[in-house]
């Protein structure tokens, strides 16, 4: 497997990829690389990497995170890795709108703490996550959820397509 | 937007002659557009080239939504759709029989002659659906 | 005030899979407008929408929610408009095979995005399973707009997928919804 963390990508081959979304893999501490990439290997973005392996180390934030800051993203995470996890779908539609502190996000989305810390980790790690100390004027709550214009409309659609 | 006729030059310079009857035949014709179903310019009394290929594809378009609401509403196919106002009228219609299916779309300046216009359009889509059907 | 019926709007290029998304979703039959397609160079389909695409989704209480297609291609954009006016969020298809895929994304994004204004899902269809460099190509071409969006690899025969795409314009919507709740 070969990484490329200015792209944002890895690669590996078909094989590879199937025993890391199985969790059946260790892998060893990453060495340099100054060759082209041999045929064969699909080119996955980095996040996918950074997701699957991220959950076998400790459930907290990575030590360099500041957990008061406000998160945000740079850009949305490859869409297959998050599995239709309403949750995760949740914290990347409310994080690549604006920053937010932790309890906020874990409030909105409804996600709990420990896929919350994997999730932020391996944004981190692919290089999505912007994060920052500065606090801002209104923090959204909860209750603003439940009272959207289309918040009843929302969670009828959901029951209607099985999606709950 | 390139324009892309579907017809053959033989058969639209039949239609073009169809056109020109209609017009000469029914007073305060202001346009007129022959089209394919999917919104192509055939042919036309339209000068101005953009006009005409608009006219195409809004012909077009209510020609499709006209027929799924006659077919909601129970009454089989929709023979032709009226658009009227005070100042005069737009009328849609369907060239029966014809392959790559076709549509006749008029406008009229004077909508107190409208049964004229009706009769002129529709026998002017009799003619395009025999001549062109050779 | 909250609201008794939302509409989601379907639109891209032709060939894109509007209507199979749509009908996929609908409760009923949906109402189709789809005539024979001339153009075959375009796309070698036998029919095309010349209207739109209009199916319905029943909820509970009399509630529902309003499935809409555009036509897919631009002579007919004067419908775009008319068919995206109200719409809670719009879901973009596009088909990944198609040569012209990064001019459809720029046509379709700046006629519908609203400037971010308004919530949006891309999915792109016809892709190879490991096949991601598609995906990061359009998902590039909307930062470089100023658009922050999820891009899914789809294939609308699947329901599954269609559903995917249905839960993620939701969660924009949410999000949306909250910003604007803010005073």
């Amino acid at each position: 497997m070969l990484v490329k963390p200015a792209s944002h990508r890895f690669y590996a081959r078909p094989a590879l990829l199937h025993a890391l979304n199985a969790g059946t893999v260790t892998l060893s501490p990453l060495r340099p690389f100054s060759e082209s990439v041999p045929e064969g290997m699909a080119a996955r973005p980095l996040f996918e990497l950074a997701w699957m392996t991220g959950a076998k180390h400790s459930d907290g934030l990575l030590p360099w995170l500041d957990p008061d800051s406000q998160f945000q993203l740079s850009r949305w995470p490859s869409a297959a890795a998050l599995n239709k996890s309403r949750p995760l779908l949740s914290l990347c539609a409310l994080m690549t709108r604006r920053a937010l502190g932790r309890a906020q996000l874990q409030i909105l989305s409804k996600c709990d703490e420990a896929t919350f810390n994997h999730f932020l980790n391996a944004c981190e790690i692919s290089g999505l996550l912007v994060s920052e100390r500065r606090r801002s004027a209104a923090q959204p709550t909860a209750v603003a959820m439940e009272s959207q214009r289309f918040g009843g409309l929302i969670r009828g659609l959901r029951t209607r397509l099985g999606l709950s | 937007m390139t324009n892309k006729n579907p017809l053959g030059q033989a058969a639209t310079e039949i239609a073009q002659q169809q056109l020109q009857k209609l017009r000469a035949a029914t007073t305060g014709i202001t346009s007129a557009v022959l089209l394919s179903s999917d919104g192509f310019e055939v042919t036309s009394l339209e000068t101005d080239k953009g006009k005409a290929s608009r006219l195409a594809a809004m012909g077009s378009s209510l020609a499709a939504i006209s027929s799924a609401i006659a077919k909601e509403a129970g009454i089989s196919e929709c023979r032709r759709l009226i658009v009227e106002s005070e100042e005069g009228v737009v009328a849609v219609m369907t060239v029966p029989d014809s392959s790559p299916p076709l549509v006749l779309a008029v406008v009229a300046n004077d909508a107190s002659r409208l049964g004229q216009l009706l009769w002129g359009a529709k026998h002017c889509c009799a003619a395009l659906s025999k001549k062109l059907n050779k | 005030m909250t609201h008794d019926e939302f509409k989601i709007l379907f639109t891209g290029p032709m060939g894109a899979g509007k209507t199979t998304a749509i009908a996929q979703l609908s409760d009923d039959e949906c109402v189709s407008t789809d005539v024979v397609n001339t153009d075959l160079e375009q796309c070698n389909k036998e029919m095309t929408t010349a209207g739109l695409d209009y199916g319905y989704i029943s909820l509970a209480d009399g509630f529902g929610v309003r499935l809409y297609g555009t036509p897919g291609q631009e002579r007919f954009r004067f419908m775009w408009p008319i068919l995206a006016n109200n719409a809670a969020g719009v879901i973009l298809l596009l088909n990944g095979e198609h040569p012209d895929l990064e001019k459809h994304l720029a046509i379709y994004a700046d006629a519908f995005a609203n400037n971010g204004e308004t919530p949006l899902v891309v999915g792109i269809g016809r892709l190879a399973a490991n096949d991601f460099s598609c995906v990061d190509l359009v998902t590039e071409k909307l930062a470089n707009m100023g658009l922050f969006v999820p891009v899914i690899s789809v294939d609308v025969r699947e329901k599954e997928d269609v559903l995917l795409l249905v839960e993620t314009l939701l969660c924009q919507i949410e999000a949306h919804e909250m910003e604007l709740m803010e005073v």
